[in-house]
């Protein structure tokens, strides 16, 4: 046998070595950073669910966590201040579940788009369609509703200047569109809020093509204004809590995840100021057994994210080794997994299946 | 017996109340325990046991002492208790987050917050006078609650830049939240008498404090007032000593 391009590989571009006779927790160069980031870099965070966990650590460990929308003082304790959308990320957008949803929000933030539905009335109470979990009981008028949604606009726009890593990561590929304008929902309108009419809404899943192109735009947006900013995408490991398709929930998850890691890899693969960090592949790759999940093979356990994040900031900063969690983070981690807030959640309520 | 307590808006009660034409007619039947100032009760203040109820802070415990001759609230009594701390929205009007947020409906520089987290963070400050509240009613204890003066908006130490009508709105949904939280748990709320106030809702000159830098307290004539209107609540305003304390235990 003749000298190959697969000779003399490190051990990491080997599965067998790399991965399968290896400890999890004894994985090394899953990720190599492209860029630094500084306990000055101003980081924000936005996307799904995963991206909270991401945002609260780089928060805990000291880097230049920013929030543009920031909860009063008075508004005490953690549980209360994310029921109203307040620090979970660094504005108060909800989640940010397709790409599509982030390069709307721009949009609406620079008045270059205004849906034909923007809020919806209920029993005398007012919701945000593009953010219904923010105010989990409703504006009590209309003018309070408006005075908000301009608050968070300009959260929106002050982020999009004065940010230099904007953490996003990529949640789902599934959501529900309007008929007249293309407005998309980060919930089946009907669900947290409003009322759900098939002749108004229609389901959509967005392709590769669909989300890089929105993803790019939000590139060019992003750096049109601040040519500094950097990108770091994540995919959310979480799989979909349900499918509108009509394929089984875990083929729909599977798709969804691979068309957004694609995204990623691509939009990485091109750009040299947007970095990748696998997260997804860490929390389920088939050799951690699902050990990372929790009992409902869905959210992910405080270790595994505590995991995740030893790997990321193995390469930023701290200079830790990316070994197991002790006790200690577990529990600290067990605390704030408590608070973390997935709208997409109540979709799992409507299932009649016991 | 009736016991008048509370915040240092009991002060002016007491005074109110030595100032009634037919006070003679309740000699002994009141008493008064100015037990505050009012942050005392914005943080954990009290213990409930099966017998009643005792104060935590030495300072409320020795100034009940000093006013009703009593450890603390026992169950075991016919008393009606009326209670001045719950309305009092002096801790959220100097609170320097006005200068950063706005309250409701209020549209300036600042950031406006809505109504439901106006009223979660009235909920959580008067979170410990809540319970105290509720001890009353899970010991079958009368309790009645009385409203401090209306808020003066000039007042100094009230939040350096917060507009007067930014003042007047937290003002508003303070009192407005804590009176319906009251009144569901089934306690009765005697607000501030009827002309004591502008269409403002701002404290009258004529029942401003005697002492001109306190803008935060009232006269003794408004404490006058509010004690008819506390006596008039009970039912007592024609008791005569062997009756008294059965009126005012209706």
């Amino acid at each position: 046998m003749g000298p190959n391009p697969y000779q003399n590989l490190p051990v990491r571009n080997y599965w067998r070595q790399g991965v399968a006779s290896a400890s999890p927790f004894e994985w090394r160069d899953l990720y190599s950073k492209k860029f630094d980031i500084s306990t000055k870099t101003r980081v924000s965070c936005a996307g799904s669910c995963f991206a909270q966990h991401v945002g609260r650590h780089l928060r805990d460990r000291g880097f230049n966590y920013q929030d543009f929308e920031p909860a009063p003082s008075l508004l005490e304790g953690s549980e209360l201040r994310h029921k109203y959308g307040y620090e979970i990320y660094s504005a108060r957008f909800g989640n940010i579940y397709t790409a599509r949803q982030l390069r709307q929000l721009f949009l609406r933030a620079s008045g270059k788009f205004v849906p034909s539905e923007q809020v919806w009335e209920q029993d005398g109470r007012f919701y945000d369609p593009f953010r219904p979990a923010v105010e989990p009981e409703g504006f009590a008028s209309l003018a309070e509703f408006k005075a908000a949604q301009e608050l968070h606009f300009s959260a929106v726009r002050h982020m999009a200047r004065r940010t230099d890593l904007l953490v996003f990561t990529l949640g789902l590929t599934e959501a529900w569109v309007s008929r007249t304008d293309g407005s998309v929902y980060p919930m089946c309108p009907g669900t947290h809020a409003g009322v759900f009419d098939a002749d108004k809404y229609e389901f959509k899943n967005f392709s590769y093509s669909e989300i890089l192109a929105d993803m790019k735009w939000v590139v060019a947006y992003l750096t049109r204004i601040n040519p500094r900013l950097k990108l770091l995408l994540t995919v959310s490991p979480v799989p979909l809590v349900a499918t509108a398709t009509n394929k089984h929930v875990l083929v729909a998850t599977t798709y969804s995840k691979s068309v957004l890691r694609a995204v990623a890899g691509t939009l990485s693969d091109e750009f040299d100021f947007i970095d990748y960090f696998p997260s997804y592949e860490i929390i389920s790759a088939p050799a951690t057994r699902g050990f990372f999940y929790d009992p409902n093979l869905r959210t992910v356990t405080d270790a595994g994210v505590t995991f995740v994040m030893r790997h990321f900031f193995s390469e930023h900063g701290t200079g830790e080794s990316p070994s197991a969690p002790t006790p200690e983070t577990k529990m600290q981690s067990n605390l704030a997994k408590l608070e973390v807030v997935c709208e997409e959640e109540i979709l799992a309520s409507f299932s009649t299946v016991g | 017996m009736l016991i008048i307590f509370g915040d240092s808006h009991v002060k002016s009660l007491k005074s109110g109340f030595d100032l009634l034409p037919d006070r003679a007619a309740y000699d002994g039947a009141v008493k008064f325990a100015p037990i505050g100032p009012f942050p005392r009760f914005l943080t954990p203040f009290f213990a409930k046991t099966s017998k009643g109820i005792t104060f935590t802070k030495g300072s409320l415990r020795r100034l009940y002492l000093e006013g009703t001759g009593d450890e603390g609230i026992d169950a075991g009594t016919d008393n009606t208790y009326v209670f001045s701390a719950p309305l009092n929205p002096l801790g959220l009007l100097c609170n320097d987050d006005w200068n950063h947020f706005s309250p409701p409906g209020i549209l300036d520089k600042r950031r406006t917050i809505s109504t439901a987290v106006m009223e979660q963070i009235v909920l959580q400050h008067f979170n410990p006078l809540t319970s105290f509240l509720k001890a009353f009613i899970e010991l079958n204890i009368r309790c009645i609650v009385v409203s401090g003066p209306p808020a003066r908006f000039d007042n100094v130490l009230m939040a350096r830049k917060a507009s007067v009508e930014a003042r007047r709105k937290i003002d508003e949904v303070c009192r407005a939240t804590m009176i319906r939280t009251i009144e569901n748990l089934g306690l009765a709320v005697i607000p501030p008498p009827k002309g004591t106030f502008d269409e403002y809702s701002n404290l009258l000159p004529q029942y401003h404090h005697e002492r001109r830098t306190d803008y935060h307290h009232a006269n003794s004539d408004f404490g006058m007032l509010l004690m008819k209107d506390i006596l008039a609540h009970i039912g007592a305003t024609k008791a005569v000593p062997d009756r008294k304390v059965a009126t005012l235990q209706k």
